[in-house]
């Protein structure tokens, strides 16, 4: 029995509970919207962890699950406590949800089963040039990076290297725009906040899931700076599954269980003479994005793991 | 600079230390504030070929140098004080940004420091409770039984009592082992376990330390009421603020083993 925890119509939920009904494994979804009518225990004892989740009418032993997929979401965004100008919310039910998600979300970082993913390993992608550090340890290169708050540095920078991208350091607001002449005045409102620039990497984008031990890479055909948000600038995105190089393919799998994040969504670049550089490990994939346009079985893989079945 | 002691600010445990080991080596400690690294007149932090090369220097113009200095790192997180009429949001946006900026920092440094930076805390391990009880247990400690209970009615567990005071109705809870008032605090400051502590305890909690990474570490036990009291392990703290004077000492001491393993 898993356990799928989260708003379950979010697409990559949906495709993971599909893949589970089609699978015929028992798969039981804890959606977070129903969160106050539901209950949960959770009991540790010298050095063992256990409970009772109380969802629907039935009681749910903790230790029964052989894995559980998380992707949840902070109950005060849920539209069920975002207060309007016809109805207060009611605290009651809030802080009983928030209990809740907060008791699942602790339980969930120590479970003896496996999990996708625990909370603490997925931090690591709120500093980039940090994770960037993780990266070059398990052998993968990653852009050449200058942070500074010197507009100058930042002008020589993008002199020595020609094309240069700017984006954020942390996961907020990552958005990567290319340094442009236009942007020169610019420069110098960075005296205020270090910000983050590298050297751009031309090539073709190629997203790699790792789910356990299976390795599942998509081209992603784009002219856009950055493909994920190309349809707002007008640019058409294609997806094609696409077979790694073996020692690439090995160094996705160390990156993964380096970075205790056994479902991660890898960021390469193919330069033209076929180098790759690692941009970023996403850890909390919209997978279901490059199932549904490049036809990889990423669900699939996702309830084998759950089930212990690779 | 063979010390470097960073600091959110007013942190007394930071001021001491800098200022005895000041005494010992004069001249060789730098103790900038988050202050000073925020306002800071040069911040390149560069990653090129796997290799990261750093420059930061202060608003009064000190190079800050660690590559031959020991590091005691007390940042336990950042907030920004230089954009206060900024909207929530570029606020918010510009903590993250330094937060990410100053971890990558840290982890670069290839020094000794105390404590290392990882993305489970600036300034060291900052574990919720039950992961710091499941580590405690894999490192021998004795630990309570505990039960996080969102209806008392459903799960009743009469043997345990709620954390914090009494629950009225049927409000959510954390519900632990009674206990008495005796609390224990002592400190792991590298292999040293200073403060009174039952000796039974003490290789337990210096392997806590090592599961958790941490060179300086605050831990809480308590004793259990009952028939049969005993010292359980009830929390652990990277960034004590108050901090007794043997304590100090020893991290001192600590800090000059560093350096001098180093050369």
């Amino acid at each position: 029995m898993i356990l799928v925890v989260g708003i379950p119509t979010e697409a990559p939920l949906a495709l993971a509970i599909e893949a589970a009904e089609a699978k015929g494994v028992e798969c039981v979804v804890f959606n977070q919207r129903h969160a106050s009518y539901n209950d949960i225990v959770v009991d540790y004892k010298n050095g063992t962890i256990g409970g009772t989740l109380y969802a629907w009418g039935r009681e749910l032993p903790l230790e029964e699950f052989t894995g559980v997929y998380a992707r949840m979401i902070e109950v005060s965004s849920l539209p069920e406590f975002k207060p309007s100008r016809t109805q207060a919310v009611d605290r009651y039910a809030f802080g009983h949800a928030n209990f809740l998600t907060d008791s699942l979300r602790k339980w969930i970082e120590v479970a003896p089963c496996r999990v996708l993913n625990r909370c603490a390993p997925m931090s690591s992608n709120g500093s980039k040039p940090y994770q960037a550090q993780l990266i070059n340890r398990v052998g993968l290169k990653t852009p050449t990076t200058l942070i500074t708050n010197d507009p100058s540095q930042a002008e020589e920078f993008a002199q020595e290297h020609g094309e240069v991208i700017f984006k954020s350091i942390s996961g907020v607001r990552s958005i990567v725009k290319k340094l442009t002449p236009d942007r020169g005045p610019d420069l110098a409102k960075i005296r205020h906040l270090p910000t983050q620039f590298q050297a751009f990497v031309p090539g073709t984008n190629v997203r790699v899931h790792v789910v356990g031990e299976q390795v599942f890479a998509t081209e992603i055909q784009s002219d856009a700076v950055d493909y994920r948000y190309g349809s707002r600038e007008g640019h058409d995105t294609e997806m094609v599954p696409y077979e790694l190089p073996a020692d690439i393919h090995e160094k996705c799998i160390a990156l993964s269980k380096a970075l205790e994040l056994p479902l991660c969504g890898i960021d390469f670049k193919r330069t033209p003479d076929n180098d790759f550089v690692c941009f970023e490990v996403n850890p909390s994939p919209a997978y279901s994005y490059y199932e549904q346009h490049g036809g990889q079985p990423i669900s699939s893989a996702i309830v084998d793991y759950l089930t212990g079945s690779h | 600079m063979k010390f470097l002691i960073l600091h959110p600010g007013s942190d007394p445990l930071a001021t001491t230390v800098a200022s005895l080991l000041d005494t010992r080596h004069p001249g060789e400690v730098a103790a900038p504030t988050l202050w000073d690294l925020q306002n800071a007149k040069r911040w390149s932090h560069e990653q090129a070929c796997g290799k990261t090369h750093n420059q930061l220097i202060l608003p009064n113009g000190t190079i800050i140098d660690p590559s031959r200095a020991v590091v005691f790192n007390r940042l336990p997180g950042v907030t920004v004080t230089h954009f206060a009429n900024s909207t929530p949001e570029d606020k918010q946006y510009a903590t993250e940004e330094t937060h990410a900026l100053v971890l990558s920092w840290l982890a670069a440094f290839k020094c000794p420091v105390v404590n290392p930076a990882t993305h489970a805390g600036l300034a060291g391990p900052y574990h919720d409770q039950l992961t710091w009880y499941m580590l405690a247990h894999r490192a021998g400690l004795p630990t309570p039984e505990v039960s996080l209970s969102s209806s008392l009615r459903r799960f009743p567990r009469p043997h345990l009592v709620p954390v914090g005071g009494h629950i009225l109705g049927q409000q959510v809870a954390m519900l632990t082992e009674p206990s008495t008032d005796e609390t224990l605090s002592l400190y792991i400051v590298g292999d040293q376990v200073v403060g009174n502590h039952p000796i039974t305890l003490r290789e337990p909690i210096k392997a806590l330390a090592k599961l958790a990474n941490a060179d300086f570490l605050e831990i809480q036990l308590t004793r259990l009421a009952g028939a049969n009291p005993r010292w359980v392990f009830t929390g652990a703290n990277p960034v004590p603020f108050h901090v007794s004077d043997e304590a100090i000492l020893a991290l001192v001491y600590l800090l000059e083993s560093k350096l001098g393993a180093q050369s």
